[in-house]
């Protein structure tokens, strides 16, 4: 029988790659009996959503960027 | 000298744009602006190497991008004092079960929160708070290459290793986010 531990990490995998036929019903198993892994799996299913989306979040306003040309430019002078 | 001339022009013009890219991808102002002032340094270095078939602009984010990778690489390797405990370790007991609070705490999951600025700000904060090696790894998937193969290649671990890794950075940033969040906001 798998406990949490496990049955989170292969949450985890299976995010990236497919399961082992076995790893699949070890986990389907322990689900069907763990409200938390259940629970966790959603919440981490959500993570990795939220993850994949904050990536893509465009930053915010850029500052100006001429000091940092200036600070630039005057070390290409002394290369 | 024609070689500063043109790296100093390709500054003036492409300096913004270098660094939106850099700050959108390591999130951190001073780590951006080392960053976009290697790049020009590096491009200053190798001007031999331009091949004029491509843009200025192409080759100069060719470079940036490597040095984006470099940053996570040396974040990763950075020596760090691991705790003696996993601090993901807590959220289980001796027999490998969740323990209660850890489990029991529902999520309101509204898509909404995809887009909240503050909820976003608290995520960001969680990322930053995870210990250094974990964190690059999550900002390196997540922010920088979607493909963990290419993740596992950048810092040369084995993929047992990097879904090992995200195992407990996810944990770590679920109770983050339900210490920041989710429990305040019933």
């Amino acid at each position: 029988m798998l406990h949490c531990r496990k049955a989170t990490y292969l949450i985890e995998k299976s995010n990236d790659a497919p399961l082992s036929i076995l790893e699949k019903a070890q986990l389907n198993m322990h689900l069907t009996m763990c409200s938390g892994c259940r629970n966790y799996l959603k919440q981490n299913r959500f993570l990795e959503r939220l993850l994949m989306r904050h990536a893509k979040t465009p930053p915010g306003p850029v500052q100006n960027t001429t000091r940092l040309e200036d600070k630039i430019i005057n070390d290409l002078k002394d290369l | 000298m024609a070689a500063r001339d043109e790296v100093t022009t390709w500054v003036k013009l492409y300096t913004p744009d270098l660094y939106k890219y850099a700050i959108s991808k390591v999130s951190d102002a001073v780590a951006a602006e080392d960053i976009v002032q290697n790049t020009f340094l590096s491009a200053f270095e190798s001007f031999d190497n331009f091949q004029r078939k491509s843009q200025p602009k192409t080759w100069l984010f060719s470079i940036l991008k490597h040095k984006v990778a470099d940053f996570y690489r040396q974040k990763y390797k950075q020596i760090e004092y691991m705790p003696v405990k996993d601090p993901s370790d807590e959220l289980f007991d001796k027999h490998g079960r969740l323990k209660a609070p850890c489990s029991s705490i529902e999520w309101r999951m509204d898509e909404e929160l995809l887009d909240d600025t503050e909820f976003l700000e608290a995520l960001q904060h969680c990322i930053e708070s995870l210990p250094a090696k974990m964190s690059a790894v999550v900002e390196l998937k997540y922010l920088y290459e979607t493909d963990s193969n290419i993740v596992c290649e950048n810092l040369n671990i084995s993929k047992t290793n990097f879904w090992q890794i995200m195992h407990r950075a996810k944990l770590l940033l679920k109770t983050c986010l339900e210490n920041k969040w989710f429990k305040q906001v019933v």
